[in-house]
């Protein structure tokens, strides 16, 4: 199924986030993401759902400029940022989480969290790689302490991450985004590790930043309750390709997407045993 | 054409053994995913034990070879692939001081076995030949080329046409995939590091000839096979062989084209500017990703405890009285604290920041000449000093950039080869030894200190080490240190944040040539003179192992380190040179073994207390060094697109 060409404009020009149009990434000969319509505004949770390879890391890295796509184009709020670098994507808004966890373990939590802020009022300025002015330190510091206690990790300030478990690092990684002062964040299968109880604290922690700071999220999951349950509208993938989209209700009742799926449920049920 | 071709055959037969030697390095390399910077070292071994038998013990030269080849090598192949197999899961930093360990452990031993003299090693292929348009190619020549034109071939062959050879070839493409070809990877690995310890054996043997017997030319020289592996992008074997003959060709045309110093030491240098090219220009995609960086375990801050005053007081008052108690050492001291300084900047890169930098010597002898020069213009000492410093820095600013591209080996291998460079081309200039100016400095007159007298430069001394060490602590501590170590282990986040993480690099590579440039300005005022000689890559290599020998701490293992490689030398004269070379060697590669096995080791120690007597259990050794099995690899990390 093809996108709705009407949705995509309409959506754009009323609050524009992230949009990429006819977007493909070839690696060598194999075409990992293929002519993909995507449209995720501020102010809303859009998913991205698809089995295993079915370009969603491919699409991420290719809208935060870690990977140079073949064809389309990506705008970020408005603004086309093709031909820009992963670097100065961040410094006009866009913030992205990873699948693997990168985090620095032989810091602290809080250290973590601050350093997405600190790089980014960095940028590209040589002297404040040295030192930042005084009222920008303030700033990172607030924002820090203000996102430690969104994402409810206050309580680990002081802890190396070495010592935490994986749902507690998905929290640091998330909390450095926020404390980044982004427009708009790319969450790249942030509750993978994380337990039921963690997956639904971390819906909620996603909800309630979405709703207060009116940003946009684009979120890459794998699990369907948490997708269904966050997201505003969801994109389906397979193959590179779009196969569908459409609010979770549609999504949930789509045959489509069932057979997409059916796939990376089983051998999702075997790859992890 | 004709003047052309004795240059085009000596190149075509010494490119055909640096490509037999790239063949086995490559594969070992792919197969194991340990580069091996010690691969000379084997293949000077090999020359050597091929010399004992031949020459001394006069057996035939092709049995003698044989013998060499199937024992020597084979046994050092599988003893290679025994201890590799503690490394395959550690950082680049810990591979990189194994096998630099192994080159110091081989010089040093067959220093002392056979002396340090160059040995005449007679020629044992036949020197009669042909004539071709009237250049006579020698038989021996002939043999080396089809020696190593069928080794590739049979290689070849072996990897296509058998069942082994097969799983290799997959191996070498994607080594993950070891254990989906149904092979035993520890028996892959085996033929690899035996193959690769071979071919090593053999190309020893054949160059040894033309070089003479001496084991730090053998190591450097099959290291030459690192320019053959660059072409083949460290993947493809045809292209390497091919690789190998290029290089060989280049080196012996710039010995035709260029014979005035200081581009007379472009051929020495050529398989590295080839190295470096290639690694500048090739698309990353084309070499074989590297591995994280060696990330320390969290330690617990010291910073506030009294025992950490209290060591700092002692440490403090020691260092004042050394001038009055050391008596005629007190030069050794000297010597010591000036190394601390050197040794702190390439502890910046190395623990700080995570770069591997091979060529640290050339930044220190940088120093120094800029020094001796500066102070023959006339400019005052302390200034001199300072500038010496921050000339040397933008130099080493110059490396930082293509550490943007690289890392790990990749950077490993580019800095020794501007190391090699630097000595062979660099040094010879103007600019450096090469020019009519003494490199020398007499003492310091500053004000009413007189540093003419060996105390008070000590004191001198002591003053700019407490200046560096400051200055490097606080960097540590600061914003910049915490990017530097972030840099190290989640460089993608902090791109993905906005830094310029260009910046970030060139800011601490200029900082460790700083700090390495007032050293180096140093040591040329203690001494009152250096030379160029002094200041060989091989120094570099081992400033790197006696770090890493010393822990991963940057001030205190940069301090350990000088008393260890300048110091206590001075104290204990029991020791030759080549038997001091040879334990350090050895103590990198056990000090590599318990970084790679920390966690391992630290379990495993834990074990043993609470469970004493429970026999089953796994040594850490063997556990670490599991290969993935193929559920992991399917489910595991880096798949998703």
């Amino acid at each position: 199924m093809s996108a709705p060409a009407a949705t995509l404009t309409a959506s754009t020009t009323a609050n524009p986030g992230l949009s990429v149009e006819g977007l493909s990434v070839a690696y060598g000969g194999n075409v990992a993401v293929d002519k993909v319509d995507l449209d995720a505004p501020l102010g809303r949770i859009t998913g991205l759902i698809g089995p295993n390879g079915a370009g969603k890391t491919t699409l991420f890295n290719a809208a935060s400029g870690l990977l140079k796509p073949s064809q389309g184009e990506i705008a970020l709020l408005g603004a086309r940022v093709t031909s820009l670098g992963p670097a100065a994507r961040a410094r006009r808004g866009l913030g992205r989480t990873f699948q693997h966890i990168e985090v620095c373990k032989a810091m602290t939590v809080a250290e973590n969290v601050g350093l997405g802020a600190e790089a980014r009022a960095i940028a590209a300025n040589p002297l404040r790689q040295l030192r930042l002015p005084s009222r920008v330190r303030r700033a990172i510091d607030l924002a820090t302490d203000a996102a430690l206690s969104t994402c409810r990790i206050g309580d680990l300030a002081a802890r190396q991450v070495s010592t935490l478990s994986t749902g507690q690092r998905r929290l640091v990684e998330l909390a450095r985004v926020l404390a980044g002062g982004y427009s708009f964040l790319l969450l790249d299968e942030p509750s993978s590790g994380l337990d039921d109880d963690e997956t639904s604290r971390f819906g909620e922690i996603l909800r309630t930043v979405v709703g207060q700071e009116g940003f946009g999220i684009l979120l890459v999951e794998h699990d369907m309750n948490l997708v269904l349950d966050v997201c505003d509208y969801i994109y389906v993938l397979d193959f590179g390709k779009l196969v569908f989209e459409g609010d979770p209700g549609a999504v949930r009742t789509s045959d489509i997407v069932r057979a997409a799926y059916l796939g990376d449920e089983w051998s999702d049920g075997t790859g992890h045993q | 054409m004709s003047s052309l071709l004795p240059f085009l055959i000596v190149g075509l037969v010494s490119g055909s053994l640096y490509g037999l030697a790239g063949l086995g390095l490559v594969l070992s390399y792919r197969t194991s995913g340990v580069f091996n910077f010690g691969y000379g070292a084997i293949a000077a071994a090999a020359a050597f034990v091929f010399y004992t038998l031949h020459v001394t013990n006069g057996l035939a030269w092709p049995l003698a070879g044989l013998i060499t080849m199937a024992i020597f090598g084979l046994g050092v192949g599988l003893l290679m692939e025994r201890v590799t197999r503690a490394l395959t899961q550690s950082s680049e930093v810990v591979i990189v001081a194994f096998t630099v360990g192994i080159i110091l452990a081989v010089e040093g031993l067959l220093g002392i076995q056979y002396g340090d003299v160059t040995r005449y090693f007679p020629p044992f292929l036949p020197a009669s030949g042909f004539k071709l348009d009237g250049v006579l190619i020698s038989w021996g020549d002939v043999i080396c080329a089809s020696v190593a034109l069928a080794a590739a071939v049979l290689l070849y062959a072996f990897l296509r046409l058998t069942r082994l050879g097969t799983a290799m070839r997959g191996v070498v493409d994607n080594p993950t995939l070891v254990s989906l070809t149904g092979e035993r990877p520890v028996r892959v690995n085996r033929v690899a590091w035996g193959i690769g310890c071979s071919f090593a054996a053999a190309a020893g043997i054949l160059l040894a000839p033309t070089l003479g017997l001496d084991a730090n030319l053998l190591t450097l020289l099959v290291v030459q096979a690192f320019g053959a592996c660059a072409i083949g992008a460290f993947t493809n074997l045809p292209l390497t062989y091919v690789g190998g003959l290029v290089v060989g060709v280049a080196a012996s045309f710039a010995t035709k084209y260029f014979v005035l110093p200081p581009w007379d030491g472009l051929s020495p240098a050529m398989p590295f500017l080839i190295l470096i090219v290639v690694l500048l220009l090739a698309p990353l995609r084309f070499l074989p990703k590297g591995r994280p960086p060696l990330v320390m375990a969290p330690r617990r801050s010291m910073s506030k405890s009294a025992g950490r005053r209290w060591i700092l007081v002692i440490a403090g008052a020691v260092l004042l009285v050394i001038p009055w108690v050391s008596g005629t050492y007190l030069p050794a001291w000297e010597s010591g604290l000036t190394y601390m300084i050197i040794f702190s900047s390439l502890g910046l890169l190395l623990w700080t920041a995570g770069e591997i930098s091979l060529c640290a010597v050339a930044f220190v002898a940088l120093g120094a000449t800029t020094m001796a020069h500066l102070h023959h213009d006339g400019v005052p000492w302390l200034l001199a000093l300072l500038l010496a410093g921050l000339i040397t820095a933008p130099v080493g600013a110059l490396i930082a950039i293509p550490a943007v591209r690289l890392s790990g080996i990749y950077l490993a291998l580019l800095t020794l080869g501007f190391g090699i460079f630097m000595q062979e081309v660099v040094f010879q200039s103007a600019l450096m030894f090469g020019a009519p100016v003494n490199v020398s400095t007499p003492r310091p007159n500053l004000w009413f200190i007189h540093g003419t007298s060996d105390r008070t430069f000590y004191y001198i001394i002591v003053v700019c080490l407490l200046a560096a060490f400051g200055l490097l602590a606080l960097v540590q501590r600061s914003q910049l240190g915490r990017l530097l170590r972030a840099m190290a282990e989640t460089p993608r986040m902090l791109v993905t944040n906005g830094l310029n993480t260009i910046t970030t690099r060139l800011l601490v590579f200029s900082l460790s040539a700083f700090v390495a440039g007032v050293g180096g300005a140093l040591m040329v005022t203690q001494f009152g003179n250096v030379e160029g000689q002094n200041f060989g890559p091989e120094q570099s290599l081992i400033l790197v192992t006696v770090l890493v020998i010393c822990g991963t701490r940057m001030l205190l293992g940069a301090a350990i380190a000088g008393l260890l490689y300048a110091v206590l030398p001075g104290y204990v004269h029991s020791f030759t040179v080549d038997e001091q070379t040879f334990a350090f060697g050895l103590a990198a590669m056990v000090a590599a073994l318990v970084l790679a096995q920390r966690e391992g080791l630290a379990a495993w120690i834990r074990e043993k207390a609470h469970t004493s007597d429970n026999r089953l259990e796994v040594s850490p050794v063997r556990d670490r060094a599991r290969i993935h099995t193929p559920t992991e690899v399917l489910t595991g990390s880096g798949i998703g697109l």
